[in-house]
């Protein structure tokens, strides 16, 4: 029998929404984790809160507008980190730590500007529970958009994040495709805002394939792999944190860094105590 | 001063790599200008200088990793850029990303990208060649190794793999004998020298000038220019004997 909760049309909603965010961010958390660029995609997801808020400001809210603020802010970012890099004695990371804490600031009193009123705790940890049907679509197409790119440009984005000097010479348009993988995680981050928020977000696009990679050997496991665990995670969440009656959002993050930590203690080939017992036998 | 080699298996002979005033600049600093080398199938070539003297620029700028290389790079007559699939390249140790999630037999499948294209199915053919280059190399046993699970000779052997899979003719090494114990030095030693014998063209940079004339068959020593070009008994006269 259906537990009571799930008659619920917003607990339907919010299943089906984490499933499809929790599947594409997933997935698309193998690319980052491959990459290396957790830290970065950190640095701007925060940047596109005024990115966002500018763009809801002139153009209204929606999708689109949004993406387009957010997809604004995180080049004026990212390119920002570049060039005082390049013209001064301050690293890029460096940079980057003061471009994108300042953008979230002034986002932060942009929030203030908005027509309806949002919370920080909204942007933080988003309202999985409130979604429209329009949020769904949205959440549905652009999982679609980001799964079928990723998975036709599978050979080539391999080819750059192994050697991206010996893709180049084979005629892979590398930086072409690596503004591909950018564009496509500051659209997975603008999807899942809403529904999710910003920490979690982040959660979902690095932590599933964090975990998967204690165990796959192959990239295509850990795609497919940090999409089915994201997805999974993300729906357990729902029923959990509706079981103990806490925030979802939370939930979610705290699912996904306990599975991480489980993972690496206890892979068989490359958690913690094997790494011990490996170098026990040894000696 | 090219001497031609006679290799067992002539027909590849007529596939020549010409270098013709290549220059490479990194900002200022001059790696190498107006090189001008000829090679052909069958030769295994090795790339002799001291640290800094352009070993490294010489087999990037022919594998086509370097921007800033100007001069032409033909094969055959072509530009080499057109024949990117004959030239199969082996980083140096340092270079390659070994925690990546990847096994011998798909860094062996990576090889075959650029004939399936983005898209295109990887089909039997594509696996046979795949099959066959691991066999080649002895790698069948190790193909569903993690890469950084293998000993430094078994890690060059799988990149070797791939440019086989690729059915590359041109095959480009940087200091592939660094960090391997003498016993894995010999087996690749003699690996190198059956692709040669096969109608590969093997150019490698190295360091071990005791070993040149043993495991190459031609060699050309360095100094942002190219100072000497042939047998590797010729060339080794322009060295000073202390460096021996």
């Amino acid at each position: 029998m259906m537990p009571e909760f799930l008659t619920f049309t917003f607990n339907q909603k919010a299943i089906l929404a984490g499933a499809m965010i929790g599947f594409a961010n997933g997935y698309l958390s193998g690319y980052i984790v491959l990459r290396r660029t957790a830290l970065m995609v950190g640095s701007l997801s925060h940047a596109l809160l005024p990115g966002i808020a500018v763009g809801i400001l002139i153009a209204g809210l929606s999708t689109l507008s949004a993406f387009l603020g957010a997809l604004f802010a995180a080049l004026l970012v990212g390119l920002g980190a570049v060039l005082v890099s390049r013209t001064s004695r301050i690293d890029g990371n460096t940079a980057l730590a003061i471009l994108y804490t300042s953008a979230f600031s002034g986002g932060l009193l942009l929030l203030d500007r908005m027509p309806q009123r949002v919370d920080l705790e909204d942007w933080l940890f988003g309202n999985i529970l409130g979604l429209s049907d329009s949020d769904l679509w949205a959440a549905f197409w652009i999982s679609a958009l980001v799964l079928t790119v990723l998975t036709l440009c599978q050979r080539p984005l391999l080819l750059t994040m192994f050697e991206s000097a010996v893709a180049a010479s084979q005629g892979v348009p590398v930086r072409g495709l690596n503004y591909l993988l950018m564009g496509l995680i500051i659209l997975s981050l603008v999807t899942s805002l809403q529904a999710v928020g910003y920490i979690l977000s982040l959660g979902l696009l690095v932590a599933p394939a964090a975990t998967i990679y204690q165990f796959a050997n192959s990239p295509r496991v850990l795609f497919w792999g940090g999409g089915f665990l994201g997805s999974f995670t993300a729906v357990a969440a729902i029923f959990v944190s509706n079981w103990l009656d806490i925030r979802t959002g939370a939930t979610i993050v705290l699912l996904l860094g306990g599975q991480f930590l489980l993972a690496y203690i206890f892979s068989p080939k490359y958690g913690l105590l094997a790494g011990w017992r490996s170098h026990l036998a040894r000696h | 001063m090219n001497e031609v080699i006679d290799t067992p298996h002539k027909e590849h002979a007529h596939h020549e790599l010409r270098v013709k005033n290549l220059h490479v600049h990194y900002g200022k600093v001059c790696a190498l200008e107006n090189v001008d080398l000829q090679f052909h199938c069958g030769q295994s070539v090795a790339v002799l200088g001291r640290n800094g003297t352009g070993k490294s620029s010489l087999l990037k700028a022919i594998a086509g990793l370097l921007q800033t290389a100007t001069g032409t790079i033909t094969w055959s007559g072509d530009d080499l850029k057109k024949h990117c699939h004959e030239v199969g390249y082996l980083p140096q140790r340092e270079d390659v990303d070994w925690q990546f999630p990847i096994t011998v037999r798909g860094l062996a499948e990576m090889g075959r990208f650029v004939h399936t294209g983005w898209f295109g199915k990887f089909g039997k053919a594509d696996h046979a060649s795949v099959d066959r280059a691991l066999e080649v190399l002895g790698l069948q046993d190790l193909q569903q190794r993690q890469i950084a699970e293998l000993s430094g000779g078994q890690q060059q052997r799988a990149f070797l793999a791939r440019a086989l899979a690729q059915e590359a003719h041109i095959l480009l090494l940087d200091e592939p004998f660094s960090g391997l114990d003498l016993p894995s030095q010999e087996a690749f030693a003699e690996q190198l020298r059956e692709l040669a014998s096969t109608g590969h063209l093997v150019i490698a940079s190295h360091h071990d000038l005791k070993t040149v004339a043993d495991i190459f068959n031609h060699a050309v020593l360095l100094n942002r220019t190219v100072v000497a070009d042939g047998l590797p008994s010729h060339v080794l006269t322009h060295i000073p004997s202390n460096s021996l």
